[in-house]
């Protein structure tokens, strides 16, 4: 376990540049949009009021609407850009957590693998950085909802503007709907499926780095059949079973189906690193 | 003693270990030699576990590889094992974290006897500095057995003489050692035992103290003999 500690600490090292980078990235860009809106919006009102010669903000508002943050959350902008950065580079760096290792000059993974202690440790632990790490973004985003807000609420005068609370602003917005879920069914879905397909994922790797060629077709393969699985309460949702099936059944059921694909890839997985790879 | 007995290995369809058997004893330095492709790399990453075996066995002291064991086994590959953008004092530091039997002071020291500076990075190092760099890493460790992969790899002649010179010294004494290298030379009077390999079977494996006794030969007169058949 102490191992397991080490390692994870080890790759949390090593992911820290990048993650900075991103946090920085995701700051600036989300503080700025919220920022530069509230701008847009008290520019734009004084340019109506001038024109309809209106002398406080609160005729503007009563002629023409309140501005809120939540205009700024239900359309494609710069927040899901930052957004999707960020799982864009987590998605890849969960590909490369075991490439970077083996490809290139300096193979790593025959030191990690020569470590006097069980392969799992590894796995676990390479597992778990990139998720801390997505964890972490996710947690910043719960963070510049409130913060982005205030900035808003700072620049546009209360005359004008209509405070919307925390929950419905980021329901507003259809990507951060599914990342910051309210309801705790839907989190389990999200990141449920999520983790199962990194655990997936993994297999494939190393049945790839095991057996090469052949390793890829069978992992292939194998991931094909886990997509399958995985979509057979939602095939039973479309079809005329669904009558015989509560809600709440084909929920049990979705949930026993990614712990099993999830408990036996990883095992499979392990297995795998500790007996199969070839360096 | 690390034994193997009828190892057999494929890579594919292509069949790289052919029922190799041979021991390597404790305290004894025993050379695997033979052209390109011949399976010397194939057999040290197979000791260590590091690409599984079709059939045959392993053995090191009597039980079958496992974890535990890559403390008391040491593996030094041909490339370094580090990260490129981490210092050899980091790379200190993480060994120190992993394996009990890191000895700091054997690291210490041979960091000056190779002329290494610590503050470097492993990618800023040449081939020669890596070499060292890598022999150290197996030096350093309180281990029973070191598996040395081509040590003198694209390495000068000054270097050579270096990393030699250690197989010499009382760092070594009483480890068992298993080179591979072509680069024969330097280091034959300090041989043991020799396997010689070709296509994955082994050809010939004498010790080379008999050899030289009893037929008169060399280790590379053997070779000669051996590979230009």
């Amino acid at each position: 376990m102490t191992t397991y500690w080490k390692l994870l600490s080890f790759e949390l090292r090593r992911l820290l540049l990048p993650f900075c980078i991103l946090v920085v990235f995701t700051t600036v860009i989300q503080l700025y949009n919220a920022y530069s809106k509230a701008h847009k919006a008290v520019d734009y009102a004084n340019k109506i009021m001038k024109k309809e010669r209106l002398t406080t903000m609160e005729q503007y508002a009563n002629a023409h609407g309140y501005f809120s943050y939540s205009d700024s959350f239900n359309q494609l902008n710069w927040i899901i850009f930052s957004i999707f950065i960020c799982a864009a580079f987590v998605g890849f760096y969960f590909v490369m957590i075991w490439y970077r290792d083996t490809l290139g000059r300096h193979p790593f993974m025959t030191r990690l693998l020569m470590l006097p202690s069980s392969r799992n440790n590894l796995y676990w632990a390479k597992l778990t950085a990139p998720l801390l790490i997505m964890f972490s973004l996710l947690a910043l985003q719960q963070i510049l909802v409130p913060i982005g807000d205030s900035i808003y609420s700072s620049i546009v005068p209360s005359e004008a503007r209509q405070d919307v609370p925390l929950e419905f602003l980021i329901g507003l917005n259809p990507v951060l709907n599914i990342l910051l879920s309210n309801s705790y069914i839907d989190f389990l879905f999200y990141y449920g499926t999520g983790i199962t397909a990194v655990i997936v994922l993994f297999t494939v790797i190393l049945l790839e780095r095991s057996y090469r060629l052949y390793g890829l077709l069978a992992g292939l393969a194998y991931a094909a059949a886990a997509i399958l699985l995985i979509a057979i309460p939602l095939f039973l949702l479309q079809s005329d079973l669904r009558y015989s099936l509560t809600e709440i059944q084909l929920t049990i059921m979705y949930f026993v189906i990614i712990a099993l694909i999830s408990g036996v890839s990883a095992w499979f997985g392990q297995h795998l690193l500790a007996k199969k790879i070839s360096i | 003693m690390i034994e193997l007995v009828d190892v057999k290995k494929r890579f594919g369809l292509k069949k790289v270990l052919q029922g190799v058997s041979f021991t390597a004893p404790r305290g004894a330095i025993t050379c695997l030699t033979g052209l390109n492709g011949a399976g010397k790399t194939t057999i040290l990453k197979a000791i260590m576990g590091l690409t599984p075996i079709q059939s045959g066995s392993i053995r090191i002291d009597g039980s079958a590889p496992h974890q535990a064991m890559y403390e008391r086994i040491v593996y030094v590959s041909d490339q370094l094992t580090m990260p490129g953008r981490m210092r050899i004092a980091d790379c200190f530091t993480f060994m120190q974290d992993y394996y009990r039997n890191w000895n700091s002071d054997r690291a210490n020291e041979l960091l000056a006897r190779f002329q290494l500076n610590a503050a470097d990075k492993v990618n800023s190092l040449s081939k020669g500095m890596a070499a060292k760099l890598n022999l150290l890493f197996g030096l350093a460790m309180d281990a029973d057995y070191m598996l040395l992969d081509e040590p003198f790899s694209g390495v000068d002649i000054f270097s050579r003489e270096e990393i030699a010179a250690v197989f010499s010294s009382e760092m070594v004494e009483g480890r068992g050692i298993i080179l591979t290298t072509h680069e024969i030379k330097e280091i034959e009077h300090l041989l043991d035992y020799v396997v010689m390999l070709d296509h994955g079977r082994i050809t010939k494996q004498f010790a080379s103290e008999d050899m030289r006794m009893e037929e008169g030969k060399s280790v590379v007169d053997v070779m000669r003999e051996v590979y230009k058949r």
